[in-house]
């Protein structure tokens, strides 16, 4: 049984969460209804009578959200393991290193200038968090960098800086700003307060952009382990590589950040967690990443929703309290430890 | 024929290499020596296109190697550097694979002559058997080899080596640079029929005369002289240079240069 295929194992995780998030709610929809529902649209038939309900709930409340949620996770942990490949550093999350807080303050400047519709608002508010985000990561990296290495402490010192930075802007935005910013409140705190399908249409291009173009980065990220200059003789040009990938992996983490808000550590502990069971090489690392990021914000989702129920923590929270420790382990671990 | 015409480097306005010509001819080694601090390894990162020159130019079957692509170059120079840093997590054969990269597509897709050359690559280097074992776990000179490994299964017609045979014991030194002259002479890896030009960088200066084809002797950025072993290992020319005197000791009648030992050893 050890060989089984990990795409296979990740892949049957993810669909299990996926099915747990859409039937566990405040109205909870049993298995035999679900399968049903799924069956009788798939094959256009009409649903029973009895169970019209539930295919609102499913398909205009549970399904928008799960999909984000998964869209989310995804974005996070596939560009987190993409940041620790680059910067060859297994502290690197969109988080440490500032990406994400650039990436909400890009999404509050850009909240407080009235849009005409909310249609423009879901196209300018992304790129306002790229613009932000790739600010921060560069602003990061290159106080970070001295010479041709780039010391792992220096590059958290720079992200913490950057981040506390970013966030007190963010912060003196959302007091002083005229405009109603307590939506922008509860989206930092982490947690999808948009709902239906439009969040999702409009974070997917993104997402599927950014993702794609990192899955095809694996190889040279593997190449990169060797440094820099290895990687030069082997024939690779770093520089293109570093645009591509920061480029890559800044957008799809802005756009997760520009939608779900701040959710820390998840592009952290995925990749960890990944490499740990399956190894370090990248061709594995980021699909499995993706896949396994989606499967676990989803987890984290259906515990916000139900531990307080009808109370509904912000998933956030519940990524800290989770990340928080295992930070902590992976800063132990990493110093010993033939993963890098 | 590779060719280094008054090839000068200044590293933050410090002159490090002054008008070094060099032609090394193909299929053969050329050894360079000199004291800690002479410039070898920096000669050896200019040749590989690492740091560019500031003055000169490196010409390779005459074509100016500074020209080339970042892939170009390194299907035409492979290196195994003195200092490097080596990531634990990828097994031996991965980084042998490796080598090949200047030979793949962006995804890094394997062809089955690639693994077959890297296996070749790993077999002559007397690594085959660790080819599962992570790189963060071997020693100095098993690492040593499976770079090597790597830079041969890059099959390259130029193989810069720096300080090839430090980490190394007695048995391997011998089995490196005997491996280095078999490809030198016969044309490198099996099916690759690359005609291998080498330069390496030795601090032992009787394996020096003993393998090399030509030695050049740099001091202080320049290239003090150079020669056949016989003409060059001289404690005439080399006293000077390593600032120790030196005295040497023939050997029976053979074309060989003699052995150099410390004059009052």
């Amino acid at each position: 049984m050890r060989k089984t295929s990990p795409f296979l194992i990740a892949s049957l995780v993810l669909a299990v969460c996926l099915m747990l998030s859409a039937v566990i709610g405040s109205v909870s929809i049993d298995l035999t209804s679900f399968f049903t529902i799924i069956g009788s649209v798939l094959s256009g038939q009409t649903v029973p009578l009895t169970l019209q309900p539930l295919v609102t709930i499913l398909f205009s409340l549970r399904f928008p959200r799960t999909v984000l949620i998964a869209l989310t996770g995804a974005a996070l942990a596939g560009s987190g393991a993409a940041y620790q490949g680059l910067f060859r550093n297994p502290l690197a999350d969109p988080y440490l290193i500032g990406v994400a807080s650039g990436a909400g303050l890009g999404a509050v400047m850009a909240m407080t200038i009235s849009w005409p519709q909310q249609i423009s608002s879901m196209l300018f508010i992304p790129l306002a968090s790229f613009a932000g985000a790739l600010i921060t990561v560069w602003t990061a990296y290159f106080l970070a960098k001295s010479g041709n290495s780039l010391p792992s402490t220096n590059l958290i010192l720079a992200g913490v800086a950057v981040s506390s930075f970013a966030t007190a802007l963010t912060s003196y935005l959302m007091l002083y700003s005229n405009r109603e910013l307590h939506r922008a409140l509860a989206w930092l705190m982490g947690g999808a307060s948009m709902s239906g399908w439009d969040p999702v249409t409009a974070m997917l291009p993104y997402t599927v952009i950014g993702l794609g173009i990192l899955l095809t980065c694996g190889y040279a990220l593997n190449v990169l382990q060797f440094g820099e200059e290895q990687a030069q003789q082997l024939g690779m040009d770093v520089k293109r590589i570093r645009l591509l990938v920061i480029f890559a992996a800044t957008l799809t983490a802005a756009a997760a950040v520009s939608f779900s808000g701040i959710i820390g550590f998840v592009g952290l502990i995925v990749p960890h967690l990944i490499r740990m069971l399956w190894g370090s090489d990248y061709r594995k690392l980021i699909p499995l990443s993706i896949l396994g990021g989606a499967a676990f914000l989803l987890a984290a989702d259906i515990i916000a929703r139900r531990i307080a129920a009808p109370q509904e923590v912000p998933v956030g929270i519940i990524t800290a309290l989770t990340g928080a420790p295992f930070f902590l382990f992976v800063l132990r671990r990493s110093r010993r430890q033939n993963v890098w | 024929m590779l060719t280094m015409e008054d090839v000068s480097i200044r590293l933050g306005g410090k002159s490090i290499i002054k008008q070094v010509n060099l032609s090394v001819p193909e299929e053969s080694i050329l050894g360079v020596i000199g004291p800690n601090g002479a410039g070898k390894t920096t000669l050896l990162r200019a040749i590989s296109g690492t740091i560019p020159l500031s003055d000169g130019k490196i010409t390779f079957r005459g074509k100016d190697l500074s020209k080339l692509s970042i892939l170009e170059r390194a299907r035409q120079i492979a290196v195994v550097q003195q200092a490097r840093r080596l990531p634990g997590a990828y097994t031996c054969k991965e980084t042998v694979l490796m080598g090949r990269t200047p030979h793949l597509n962006w995804l890094g897709h394997f062809e089955e002559r690639d693994r077959r050359l890297a296996v070749e690559a790993m077999r002559r280097t007397g690594t085959l058997d660790m080819a599962d074992r992570l790189i963060g776990e071997l020693s100095g000179g098993e690492q040593q080899r499976v770079l090597l490994a790597r830079a041969l299964a890059q099959t390259a017609p130029i193989l810069l080596l720096d300080e090839p045979t430090t980490h190394l014991d007695l048995q391997y030194q011998l089995n490196l640079l005997n491996l280095i002259r078999d490809l030198v002479n016969h044309g490198g890896l099996a099916n690759s029929d690359a005609h291998l030009t080498v330069i390496l960088t030795l601090h032992d200066l009787n394996l020096v005369g003993r393998y090399a084809d030509q030695v050049a002797v740099m001091v202080k950025g320049s290239i003090q002289s150079v020669g056949t072993p016989m003409d060059v290992m001289t404690p005439d020319t080399l006293s000077p240079a390593f600032n120790v005197p030196l005295r040497s000791i023939p050997l029976d009648g053979q074309d060989k240069s003699p052995f150099i030992v410390p004059a009052n050893l």
